[in-house]
């Protein structure tokens, strides 16, 4: 892992996330920028048009720390303390609920089709 | 307790985060609790400093802390490189991966609608709740769009990500998932980014597939809430 690569890495995932944004401001769409970054830079490695190790170590820190990411969202839950406290109970156990089935379902649907695909 | 010129400065916020951070992954570890992930010990932590705090007010958290939730665009876009790794596999299951969201989508919709209309919700939260399990911006988007409260969006969408972090793999251990593919997609699903970082440490092959269920059920979240709401409403 070098700082070069490291560096120019970044530089590439930031001009990525300009151009996403430019993009997704144009059009309109309600979707995250990002995430037409993450499919703009997926096309980018399968067409090989740049190669992976470009952009890899960059890449490495930023999946394997992103738990801590999220913690300023985590954090500002509390602004919501309020609403939450209004109807708290059939909040959390909706989010329970809604959780649990959709990863149950989608698990178990995915891991019969998988087994009926291979037989 | 913090002098103004510590607490005025983004240095305060950005230096909380990664401390408070780096000192939770340093307990996880140590304690072997690798079944909890980092962020739901830090999370209680950085909200006690703020509310006991008298000096410190959310504000001067979030002054530092915005340049910490800034790296989150980087990050997943960063999350085409084990979708670029994995890219054979996800391209001979596409049929599958597809019919799966579609299925998780619907599901999710219906769940949460049948639960908090039965658990009596307002029609305000239960709009809120939603589109709780896609990824924050799309889901801000499909709540303004049917009618709920974005700020209660948004806790629901944390609250369910911390939740699936901590929970999903013990759960799909009980369902006797085996494979890294069903594993990945259904906590992409059900618990967006949140929820799929805590696969890094597990599996490269989830972490691929949770990225590409986190764009697809966002995707797909904005077209059918809007269609199967109504049809929910003029049932119950």
């Amino acid at each position: 892992m070098s700082p070069t690569s490291l560096l120019r890495g970044t530089a590439f995932l930031l001009l990525l996330q300009w151009i996403s944004t430019i993009i997704i401001n144009a059009i309109g769409l309600p979707f995250p920028p990002s995430l037409l970054g993450m499919l703009i830079l997926t096309a980018l490695l399968c067409g090989k048009i740049i190669p992976a190790s470009s952009i890899e170590d960059v890449c490495d820190i930023l999946i394997s720390k992103m738990g801590m990411l999220f913690l300023p969202a985590g954090v500002s839950v509390m602004l919501y303390a309020d609403v939450i406290r209004a109807e708290w109970l059939p909040i959390l156990a909706t989010i329970i609920t809604g959780s649990l089935a959709v990863l149950a379902g989608t698990a178990l649907f995915l891991e019969f089709l998988l087994k009926k695909g291979d037989r | 307790m913090f002098p103004e010129a510590l607490i005025n400065s983004p240095l305060f916020g950005i230096g909380l985060t990664v401390i408070v951070y780096a000192i939770s992954e340093i307990i996880v570890d140590r304690l072997r609790l690798s079944v909890i992930p980092p962020i739901l010990l830090a999370c209680p932590v950085i909200i006690a400093v703020i509310v006991f705090c008298p000096s410190v007010e959310y504000e001067h958290y979030a002054a530092g802390a915005d340049f910490i939730n800034f790296l989150l665009g980087p990050a997943t876009i960063a999350l085409a490189l084990p979708l670029y790794n994995n890219r054979a596999v996800i391209v001979q299951n596409a049929a599958a991966i597809i019919s799966s969201i579609t299925l998780a989508t619907v599901v999710a919709i219906i769940a949460i609608y049948v639960c908090a209309k039965g658990l009596g919700a307002s029609d305000q939260v239960l709009l809120s709740l939603l589109p709780k399990s896609v990824t924050t911006p799309i889901a801000i988007e499909v709540s303004k769009t049917i009618g709920g409260i974005p700020a209660l969006t948004t806790a629901a969408v944390i609250f369910t990500g911390i939740l699936g972090a901590t929970f999903n793999h013990k759960l799909l251990a009980v369902f006797g998932i085996k494979s890294d593919l069903a594993a990945g997609l259904a906590i992409g699903a059900s618990s967006h980014g949140i929820g799929t970082s805590a696969c890094a440490a597990v599996s490269a092959m989830q972490l691929a597939i949770g990225g590409v269920a986190i764009a697809l059920t966002g995707i797909a979240t904005s077209i059918f809430a809007p269609l199967l709401l109504p049809l929910l409403q003029s049932v119950w």
